[in-house]
């Protein structure tokens, strides 16, 4: 599955947030990329609502993420709620290798939240 | 015989065009979230070309987004959202002014992940973090301010 949101590159050129829902060994993995911003974060938030409430485990690889803002973190916080409410042991594991989206998540201090990740391998491990 | 007209004002080349100091910039467009990347383009340009460093560029690329996001909050689609950078030796400062905004409540409500906190108190907190200043006002007469300034860190800090 795939899900799009309107964003636009630093040369000015559109460029759309890409989000790709796939699984692997039986956890569903979303890859964003592109920027995560008030325009596009509802392209992510669509796609997210399509994973199943009783999941207990997903991953959202954010490496190829340029940007992320507010209303991103919203969206994976709403996400990981709707899991958790269906579902108390629920996690969501993000990818994470860009400093600045590193950066984001400190300042929040959502890296309490979230188990966040330098490799999708890494996430997926048990 | 009549008297000369009189000579308009010499422009004060210590001021800009829009009576700011040298440097200053103003854009404004529609406060269409689409747009939004435009200010975070503008302001990274802008520090750049006055000598911030890439971390402090980036923390002010996602400043302003914040900050336009935080102001924005209630605009309507005749709003405006205007934005004005400058800069001296101290610091680099950012005004955003958003008009025809709407309402001034606050609908977040508070999320037990974040502490308690509203999804705008997690904006709040991000501009805390990334600038030295920050300040977001009110709506009044259907306009709201925000303010963020950064200042130059000291060589090797």
């Amino acid at each position: 599955m795939t899900g799009d949101g309107q964003g636009s590159d630093m040369d000015g050129k559109r460029a759309k947030l890409s989000v790709h829902l796939d699984e692997r060994d039986g956890i569903p993995v979303a890859r964003a990329s592109g920027e995560i911003d008030v325009a596009t974060a509802q392209g992510l938030r669509s796609e997210l609502a399509t994973v199943p409430s009783g999941t207990r485990r997903l991953v959202v690889d954010l490496s190829d993420v340029t940007f992320l803002d507010s209303t991103g973190l919203g969206v994976l916080i709403a996400t990981l709620k709707r899991l958790q409410d269906a579902e108390d042991e629920s996690s969501v594991a993000l990818v994470v290798t860009r400093p600045q989206i590193v950066r984001v998540l400190e300042v929040t201090g959502l890296t309490g939240v979230f188990s966040v990740h330098a490799s999708i391998e890494d996430a997926l491990a048990p | 015989m009549s008297a000369d007209p009189p000579m308009p004002p010499r422009a004060d080349p210590a001021r800009s065009g829009i009576g700011g100091r040298v440097g200053d910039v103003e854009i404004s467009m529609s406060a269409d979230p689409e747009l939004q990347v435009l200010a975070r383009l503008a302001v990274s340009v802008y520090a750049s070309r006055f000598d911030f460093g890439v971390d402090d560029i980036e923390d002010l690329r996602l400043a302003v987004g914040e900050l336009c996001i935080a102001c924005s909050a209630g605009a309507t689609p005749a709003s405006r959202l205007t934005l004005r950078f400058d800069h001296d030796r101290a610091a680099l400062r950012v005004e955003c002014t958003v008009t025809a905004v709407e309402s001034d409540e606050d609908e977040d409500t508070a999320n037990p992940l974040l502490g308690g906190l509203s999804p705008g108190e997690l904006s709040r907190r991000i501009l805390a973090e990334l600038v030295d200043e920050h300040r977001i006002d009110p709506v009044a007469s259907g306009t709201r301010h925000g303010h963020i300034e950064m200042r130059r860190r000291a060589a090797g800090s």
